[in-house]
């Protein structure tokens, strides 16, 4: 299983894909943990996942990894969030909005969440073009050089790390082949 | 040879170069890749096209087919496969719904009417009906969880028009329920019963009896309850003092007869040891005895014997004059007794309760054991349904079922058209009109689960004319806080029949018919035991008397007498009850007059009884007196023995004295008669002597005077 994931995310980094679905995938993964879950918010956005081309491997991982740190930025999501829900201004546009149907199951009242909401958003773009760069440098560049160093070459010819690039590749034509 | 293998169809020899540049180009994200397709295809001067102008080796073609599959993935943003999967899903799933959501619908809510009422639930036939939001069902039957074959209420045909937009937003608002029939307290043919994993946590707070009798029934009953005079007797007996003074004296007779038995036990002893004696003494024949020693000896043994049995005699009469002593004082104790007992009797009679009947309602006794059950089933009826509407209560009211993981922020709240989690915002019933006198109406407003938003209270209105019958219900649940928890509930029913058939309780009659009207203002608190008033008029009351019923009959009288029965009926909240009724006075006055005349009869037979019972004592105790006569006869019986023979051995004295004379006399005749003959022996033997001496003298003499002759003649030869 693990390994599968590893070999999926090796494989995304490696494969004829676009570096926007990676970039996506870490982008709409921050925007899940910084929202907390148990509303229609985040599973609509979960949702999207596996409807648009979105590397889902890589979406998981970082979801996973941005998880365990989100809970540090409440604080700040709390005021970004509290600051807008009680902004004059939108007051109206909030009210009517939380009378509409299935609004409240959003949950977009709560601080955390329009907080984690807002900052996700305004987020997304910048982590989608820094991954998205630093795929393209990976995959230009970064990764012939790192093929080419010494203790690598050392490495990808040990049995066992042939046999797992092996399946590795086996498992991108499975890949490529389903996905 | 291998099969030769074909580019793919996204790579023929010549493409325009747009589509080149724009289409397939640009999806190539590997740096290699795109490098190899630029030399693998060239743009052609003057064409606007791409061309591949060398034969392509196998690898090349699997390299071709490679990005083929990549240019083709890299193409748009949703993913077709996914989007398709997940409309086949949404199309099964409406498919489902439309088939099953009735299904699902019904079990659901048949779950949820069963925890709220804890009984089972029957729905029939629910449907959806999408084009007005809504349901409607064609039966309902909610169990009785305290009377298992027995329905709580049933509906008929209902119609159930929610809120949309609500229910969208997470919240049953039902606007209107419409139910074309109700039906209360119907008979079930199976168990309501729900088992024991599915039952509500024990909310037991309906108390069965909660309108609770007792102290004016149990008092009105005891008092028209007829008096054993055996058991009343019993119960006082040992206070009386008659049973007192006669064990009292019968232990003392106990001790005495105890004593006197070993008396007399020790008399007959003696008797019969004084008999034995006599007997062998009596056996001596004085004329037998020859003897003056004999006489003597056997004088000197009746004589003891007379002492010993004058002695017996003594004590034997010594003893039977106390045992005479002791009879004459018991008598005399026993000629007491009745004075005693005729205190007693007194005693008792003062005990017969007074039936005094200032603190009772006497139509009580009548109304109150046929009433009470009614009253208590709907009592119970409405704190089940009040129990129901409680549970409905959101428990997300409840902080303490947040979610302890949960990323902690805040809630903003704002204005809304606030609904509870559940609101029946309008329930309906309406058949029949008024105008043709059958009607049945229903309005239930504002059952929610959160009493508080809704911001009023649950109430219910009910109506209900079938003929002349009549009966108004406004029914009050305000459970919002800060309020005092508890129902509101005035009752109007009015002209309906009530008939009682075979009562055989304080007041027995073999049937009772009428109608009456009721008015009532009962206010239901959660604890203890409601408070309010209840005014009861019965009309054309009649009662058909047991026969020989003197308490029925003149109950009939009375009722008789009046045009109407008015009742009022005060619960206090402790659970006290007065009541009050037009009757009151003339039935209390005949009821206190027959209750008189049963005082007297009943203290007569506690008299009769008590006499009775103390001359059973009495008796006990004449039985052990008489035991004191039986051993003063014994004794007088060994006394008068001893006395014979004592009398015997004194004649057989007598005899032996007069033997001793005789004796005497003989003995002197014949010492008489000896002396004489040995006088006369004697002098005859003296004379003799005399005579042989004057002989032997003479001879001698002569034989001297002849010795002395010879010796004369010798001397003188």
């Amino acid at each position: 299983m693990v390994l599968n994931a590893v070999a999926r995310i090796v494989a995304a980094l490696n494969s004829n894909r676009r570096p926007g679905e990676v970039a996506a995938g870490v982008s709409c993964a921050l925007v899940l943990a910084l929202v907390p879950g148990g509303n229609l918010l985040w599973i609509a956005v979960f949702a999207l996942l596996f409807l648009v081309k979105i590397n889902l491997s890589i979406a998981l991982l970082s979801l996973a990894l941005f998880t365990l740190a989100a809970p540090l930025a409440d604080p700040a999501l709390d005021a970004v969030g509290y600051s807008v829900l009680t902004a004059e201004p939108l007051r109206s546009a909030f009210t009517a909005a939380y009378n509409l149907p299935i609004a409240p199951f959003a949950g977009f009242n709560e601080t955390l969440v329009m907080g984690g909401l807002l900052v996700g958003l305004a987020l997304w773009m910048p982590v989608y073009l820094a991954t998205r760069a630093f795929l393209q440098l990976y995959r230009n560049t970064l990764r012939s050089k790192i093929l080419q160093l010494p203790p690598v070459r050392w490495f990808t010819r040990l049995p066992l790390v042939q046999r797992i690039s092996g399946w590795i590749r086996r498992a991108n034509a499975f890949y490529q082949r389903t996905w | 040879m291998p099969k030769k293998q074909k580019a793919p169809k996204l790579f023929p020899p010549t493409i325009p170069r747009k589509r080149f540049e724009q289409r397939i180009l640009k999806r190539v994200a590997v740096q290699d890749e795109k490098r190899f397709l630029s030399d693998l295809y060239r743009p052609t001067p003057g064409e606007e096209v791409y061309r591949r102008d060398q034969e392509l080796d196998q690898a090349q073609v699997r390299k071709l087919k490679k990005i083929a599959k990549a240019v083709r993935h890299n193409r748009g943003f949703l993913q077709p496969v996914k989007v398709g999967l997940l409309a086949v899903v949404a199309g099964i799933a409406a498919i489902v719904i439309l088939f099953f959501a009735d299904r699902m619908i019904e079990q659901g809510a048949t779950a949820g009417l069963e925890s709220l009422f804890g009984a089972r639930v029957e729905l029939g036939d629910l449907r959806i009906r999408p084009l007005q939001p809504g349901f409607s069902f064609e039966s309902l039957e909610v169990a009785d969880r305290h009377e298992p074959y027995r329905n709580l209420f049933e509906l008929g045909r209902t119609e159930v028009r929610l809120d949309l937009a609500q229910l969208f937003r997470g919240k049953l608002v039902a606007r209107t329920v419409e139910t074309h029939e109700l039906r209360w307290d119907t008979e079930r043919e199976t168990s309501g019963r729900l088992p024991a994993d599915r039952r509500p946590e024990a909310e037991e707070r309906v108390d069965a009896d909660a309108l609770r009798p007792p102290e004016l029934d149990q008092l009105v009953a005891e008092r028209f309850a007829d008096i054993d005079p055996r058991e009343f007797v019993e119960k006082h007996f040992q206070q009386l003092a008659t049973p007192g003074r006669l064990m009292e004296l019968m232990e003392a007779a106990e001790r005495d007869i105890e004593h006197y038995a070993g008396r007399a036990q020790e008399a007959e002893s003696r008797v019969r040891s004084l008999s034995n004696e006599a007997e062998a003494i009596l056996a001596i024949d004085p004329s037998e005895l020859r003897s003056i020693d004999s006489v003597r000896n056997a004088y000197e043994t009746v004589n003891s014997a007379y002492t010993e049995a004058d002695e017996t005699v003594a004590e034997i009469r010594a003893t039977r004059d106390r045992v005479e002593s002791d009879y004459e004082r018991y008598q005399g104790e026993l000629r007491e007794i009745p004075d005693l007992v005729t205190e007693d009797a007194g005693y008792l009679r003062e005990l017969v309760p007074e039936f005094d009947l200032a603190d009772a309602s006497a139509v009580g006794a009548l109304v109150l054991p046929e009433l009470y059950h009614p009253l208590n089933e709907r009592y119970r009826r409405a704190r089940t349904i009040w129990d129901a509407i409680e549970r409905l209560r959101d428990d997300g009211d409840d902080p303490d079922v947040e979610d302890a993981t949960r990323r902690s922020g805040r809630t903003v709240e704002f204005p809304e058209h606030s609904y509870p989690g559940i609101l029946f915002e309008h329930v309906a019933l309406s058949v029949g009109e008024r105008a043709a006198h059958d009607l049945q109406e229903l309005r239930i407003r504002a059952v929610s689960s959160n009493p508080q938003l809704v911001g009023e209270p649950t109430t219910l209105t009910f109506s209900h004319l079938d003929g002349s019958r009549e009966l108004d219900l406004r029914a009050v649940l305000d459970m919002r806080s800060g309020r005092a928890a508890g129902m509101e509930m005035d009752l109007g029913m009015r002209g309906y029949e009530f008939q009682i058939g075979n009562r055989s309780g304080i007041i027995p009659f073999s049937n009772a018919a009428g109608t009456y009207h009721l008015e009532g203002d009962l206010p239901l608190r959660r604890a203890g035991s409601p408070s309010g008033s209840l005014k009861l008029r019965f009309d054309q009351l009649v009662l058909d008397v047991v026969e020989d019923n003197r308490v029925a009959i003149l109950a009939r009288d009375v009722v008789d007498s009046v045009p109407h029965v008015d009742l009022d009926l005060r619960f206090t909240p402790e659970g006290e009850v007065t009541m009050h009724s037009n009757l009151d006075g003339p039935l209390q006055d005949e009821l206190y007059r027959f209750l008189q005349e049963r005082r007297a009869e009943v203290q007569e037979r506690v008299t009769a009884e008590v006499e009775r019972r103390l001359e059973q004592e009495l008796a006990r105790y004449e039985e052990e007196i008489a035991q004191l006569e039986t051993y003063y006869e014994d004794l007088r019986s060994y006394a008068e023995r001893a006395r014979n023979y004592r009398q015997e051995i004194d004649r057989l004295e007598d005899r032996l004295a007069n033997r001793a004379d005789n004796l005497r006399a003989e003995l002197e005749e014949r010492a008489r008669e000896a002396a004489d003959e040995a006088r006369r022996e004697a002098e005859e033997r003296a004379r003799e002597a005399a005579d042989d001496a004057r002989r032997e003298a003479e001879e001698r003499a002569r034989d001297e005077i002849e010795d002395r002759f010879d010796g004369i003649r010798d001397r003188f030869p």
